[in-house]
């Protein structure tokens, strides 16, 4: 029987940015801003489901990745740090908007026009049109899934599962133990399983 | 009627060994230490039922994390650019 291969963790593509940016490389400075502001953004429309948040937190992981890039001393822990100020950034947004109606912007939308976001996936490897309507299916119900649940399990779904952190890494970006994590993510997965193969049936 | 002494099924003896959901998913997170991972493989190369589990488990997973790779709406994209320039620029 074929083996089912654990899940590659993610390189690391921040460490040797964050190096040369410190280094005064301004075209590393900007490709680390430029993957700053992909993240802080999926972190805000998939955790705070925000399209404001979402713009604030990216300028605020901007201007504090600028400011804190010159110096870090461990290029390796910059990943958890940049998660753990984006998360904050989306807290302070969330405290500020407790008085307005929630709603969640959808992973698969623009949150300014609307746009299907389906189409601008180049990682996608599937081109074919019936595997890509079979992924759009699957990233629907994943999508509402994720939804469904809290924003704090939201945020360790998209950390863990998503960008791939470890748990360690996770629990130390939410400031919480990785017992916490582990229990959340077990929740979590039970629920997304659930979605993902109940409705696929 | 003579007893025979009980010697489980091969079923049986299979499911005994099959490793828990928490150890299956520690397994294909890769954060399992390295002697049960190996322990973990071994089972599941040899259990069908497992096999079937993990495969559901890390489609599970390849989607989730598909999902974490989506580009950013054109005009997003195009603020994000402006606000780096700007602040690459003013150094």
């Amino acid at each position: 029987m074929a083996l089912v291969a654990p899940l590659a963790p993610p390189p690391d593509v921040y460490a040797e940015l964050v190096r040369a940016a410190a280094g005064g490389d301004p075209k590393a400075m900007e490709r680390l801003l430029t993957r700053v502001q992909e993240v802080a953004w999926r972190f805000s429309v998939a955790v705070c489901g925000h399209a404001d948040d979402a713009e604030d937190a990216m300028q605020e992981a901007l201007i504090k990745t600028y400011r804190y890039t010159a110096r870090i001393r461990e290029p390796e822990a910059f990943r958890p740090w940049l998660h753990r100020t984006v998360r904050n950034a989306c807290l302070m947004n969330r405290r500020k908007r407790a008085h307005e109606p929630k709603r969640l912007e959808s992973l698969d939308s623009s949150p300014r026009d609307g746009t299907d976001g389906s189409r601008l996936d180049p990682a996608d490897p599937a081109r074919n049109p019936e595997q890509l309507a079979a992924n759009a299916g699957l990233r629907t119900r994943l999508n509402g899934a994720l939804n469904a649940l809290p924003p704090s399990y939201r945020a360790i779904v998209f950390l863990r599962e998503m960008q791939g952190l470890s748990t360690r890494d996770v629990a130390h970006a939410l400031d919480i133990s990785e017992d916490n994590v582990k229990t959340r993510l077990r929740r979590a997965r039970k629920v997304l399983r659930t979605a993902l193969e109940g409705s696929a049936r | 009627m003579t007893r025979v002494a009980s010697t489980p099924a091969p079923a049986a003896r299979t499911r005994a060994r099959c490793a828990p959901a928490d150890d299956l998913w520690a397994y294909l997170d890769g954060e399992l230490a390295a002697a049960r991972a190996r322990a973990v493989a071994r089972h599941v190369q040899t259990c069908s039922a497992c096999t079937e589990r993990a495969r559901r488990l890390r489609a599970m997973l390849d989607a989730c994390r598909a999902a974490g790779c989506r580009s950013l709406p054109p005009d997003v994209r195009a603020r994000a650019k402006a606000r780096i320039r700007a602040l690459v620029r003013a150094r």
